[in-house]
């Protein structure tokens, strides 16, 4: 068996000491910040960035990976206790989790939330085994057409399936890529949008713009709406006991969630917040006591837990192998590979066949290090939730500051950090999401590099998009894509108003 | 989550927002006319590189074809208000102005004084933010989060940073 013999090359690469140890390093952070409600995953990830430079490819992959997935298993800890998303895709968490432990069962709560948790994500990592190697063998026939294609449809999914107007969100993506387009043209040398700035001749600083956009702007946020204060209730080994009815009502439950999850993983866009809505909702739908549900139902949490974790590893299948990112934790993965040197895309894997498997295997022993850190030490994890804000902001906006003046020593990076603090609340404020913007960054690039290349060979041509069939049936789920996003905001529209008039 | 979370986080939303008073959408309007300016400086710039041709795209031709884009997706931003219920919520000037100007602090002094003397002053910066932070606080917090940078950056990763220059 191949795949048995590969993930025993994975697990021996991912046993090692170093890999563990950026590993467990992960999943630490990551189950911090989920726990805390003010700093998510991403705002992590940014601040950790600059780290990742001075380790192994492998090694920060996993770090930040075991982040993103701590941050799942975090997060349900102040949903359940406090009524306060630890992240916005446990958010649907305290419809159920709250009631419950008001009723005394918190801790119940916490113990079948970590187990839902760990089954979404080992049964997205059988998927990502498995369809990975597929999706890559067939992208490996692809030629320029079909990559212009596949990120324009990856770049107007994300900005059409997220949450909020499509139009803002595409706008977005154009921006986006237009920032991807600073500094110099590889094919012509010419500066483009430098402003005289020799700094901007290398192009936009990918991490100073996420950790302005993402880091800084959500502290700004979050002061000018106020303080976050709770306290939470103890909790300890003796009531997390699982009673068996519970068990029986979670099983079915998990195994949906799971299965919502590695969906909405794979469509760019979606995420994890719409596997915790979209799996929350079709349980209650196929509950025989619909009635429970809001008043601590166990099948309101431990679907949306298994289908944010299971969300967030299958992810990584169209990342690793398209090198098209869903999110913009995914487009800072890739950044984080890009640094190194190691070109994302459908070559990545055969040409790093040993950096894949070990990411699998690291994957799996960051779910299983998750659940030991979750279940015997949550008392821990709680007492993290009495420390106040007032000290996490400064210290937070510090790391952003010297991790990015770590990179190159430039306090020009740093003032750029500012600036795009500065606009991402900007576009808080007005409701343009910043998320579509990175993801436009990202592939900026490839994008016209990809673009130049298909039409240099079709001789400017621009049958070429239609005359192949992939690049003509990407293309058309694009504007398929498109006119349902259009469709659907404009009868919400018309909801809205028919209400409004009603209202009136 | 400013990325995924704008519909669930319930700031700045129709809160403080008088009842009965009809939604103006002013924050998308806002917004589109802000993209459509970007749009048009973005194409007076890129007008003037090389366009190339379709066969041979010059440096110049996707910058106007995307500028161009974005100021159309501007205006039908401004014209169709996708979120006309939002208002933007008002805002407090002095959290803005003290973390961004932590930040500035950390521009100004790092490259004369290093690390250590920007974070020292940064943080108390970024402490006036919120009500009732004394100095002692801010600077007992400064001299732990500088201890912190030092022992993960330089002396866990090895990473050569100037922690104060003379």
């Amino acid at each position: 068996m191949e795949l048995l013999a590969n993930l025993a090359m994975g697990f021996e690469a991912a046993l090692s000491p170093v890999l563990l140890f950026y590993c467990a390093v992960g999943v630490t952070v990551g189950t911090m910040v989920g726990v805390l409600p003010g700093i998510g995953p991403l705002v992590a990830i940014s601040v950790l960035f600059p780290l990742t430079f001075h380790v192994p490819p492998d090694a920060a992959l996993i770090m930040l990976a075991g982040i993103y997935f701590g941050a799942q298993y975090g997060g349900s800890t102040a949903s359940i206790l406090l009524n306060l998303p630890g992240t916005a895709s446990n958010a649907v968490t305290c419809l159920d989790g709250y009631p419950m432990a008001r009723q005394g069962r918190a801790g119940v709560a916490l113990f079948m939330t970590t187990i839902a948790s760990f089954a979404g994500g080992c049964g997205a990592l059988v998927v990502l085994i498995v369809l990975t190697p597929v999706i890559v063998k067939v992208a490996l026939s692809f030629g320029a057409p079909e990559y212009f294609a596949l990120m324009v449809l990856g770049l107007l999914a994300a900005a059409t399936l997220s949450v909020g107007s499509p139009l803002k969100g595409i706008a977005m993506v154009v921006l986006g890529v237009l920032l991807g387009l600073i500094g110099t043209d590889v094919n012509s040398g010419q500066y483009r949008f430098v402003f005289g700035l020799p700094a901007l001749a290398d192009g936009l600083n990918l991490v100073a713009l996420a950790m302005g956009l993402f880091g800084v702007s959500e502290i700004v946020g979050r002061l000018v709406a106020g303080d976050v204060t709770g306290r939470p209730e103890r909790v300890g080994w003796a009531q997390m006991m699982a009673s068996r009815d519970d068990m029986r009502r979670s099983r079915m439950p998990m195994v949906r969630g799971t299965l919502w999850g590695v969906l909405c993983g794979i469509l760019p866009g979606a995420g994890p917040s719409l596997a915790a809505f979209l799996s929350y909702g079709a349980e209650k739908r196929v509950s025989r006591t619909p009635e429970r549900f809001g008043h601590g139902a166990i099948e309101g949490i431990v679907a949306p837990e298994a289908a944010n974790n299971a969300s967030v590893q299958a992810a990584f299948i169209p990342t690793l192998s398209l090198g098209i990112p869903g999110d913009a934790v995914m487009a800072l993965m890739l950044g984080a590979l890009i640094v190194h040197g190691i070109q994302p895309g459908p070559n990545l894997i055969p040409e790093n066949p040993g950096l894949f498997w070990s990411l699998v295997a690291s994957f799996w022993i960051a779910n299983i290090l998750l659940m030991v850190l979750n279940l015997p030490m949550i008392g821990l994890w709680v007492r993290l939730l009495t420390i106040p804000y007032s000290v996490l902001y400064p210290a937070v906006l510090v790391f952003i500051s010297v991790g990015v003046y770590s990179l190159r020593l430039s306090s020009f990076d740093v003032a750029v950090v500012l600036v795009c603090g500065a606009i991402g609340y900007a576009m808080q404020l007005v409701r343009l999401p910043t998320a579509p913007l990175l993801l436009g960054f990202i592939l900026g690039a490839p994008l016209e590099e990809n673009l130049r290349r298909a039409l240099l060979i079709s001789r400017g041509d621009l049958s070429v998009f239609v005359d192949r069939p992939i690049a003509a049936t990407l293309l058309a789920l694009s504007v398929a894509l498109v006119a349902a996003a259009t469709l659907s905001a404009l009868l919400r529209r018309r909801r809205a108003a028919l209400a409004l008039r009603e209202d009136g | 989550m400013v990325t995924e979370g704008t519909a669930l986080d319930g700031q700045g939303r129709e809160d403080g927002q008088p009842a009965g008073k009809v939604p103006t959408g002013r924050a998308d309007v806002v917004a589109g006319l802000t993209v459509a300016a970007v749009g048009v400086a973005v194409t007076a710039i890129a007008v003037q590189y090389p366009l190339g041709t379709l066969r041979r795209m010059g440096p110049g031709y996707l910058p106007v074809v995307l500028g161009a884009l974005l100021v159309l997706l501007g205006l039908l931003i401004a014209l169709s208000r996708p979120d006309a219920g939002m208002r933007i919520a008002r805002q407090r000037a002095r959290p803005i102005l003290c973390v961004l100007g932590s930040l500035a602090v950390v521009v100004a002094v790092v490259d004369a004084a290093g690390l250590v003397p920007a974070i020292m002053l940064a943080v108390p910066v970024a402490v006036a933010a919120e009500d009732g932070g004394s100095l002692l606080h801010s600077v007992v917090l400064a001299a732990a989060i500088a201890a912190l940078v030092a022992a993960i950056f330089v002396w866990a990763l090895g990473v050569p940073l100037p922690l104060v220059r003379f």
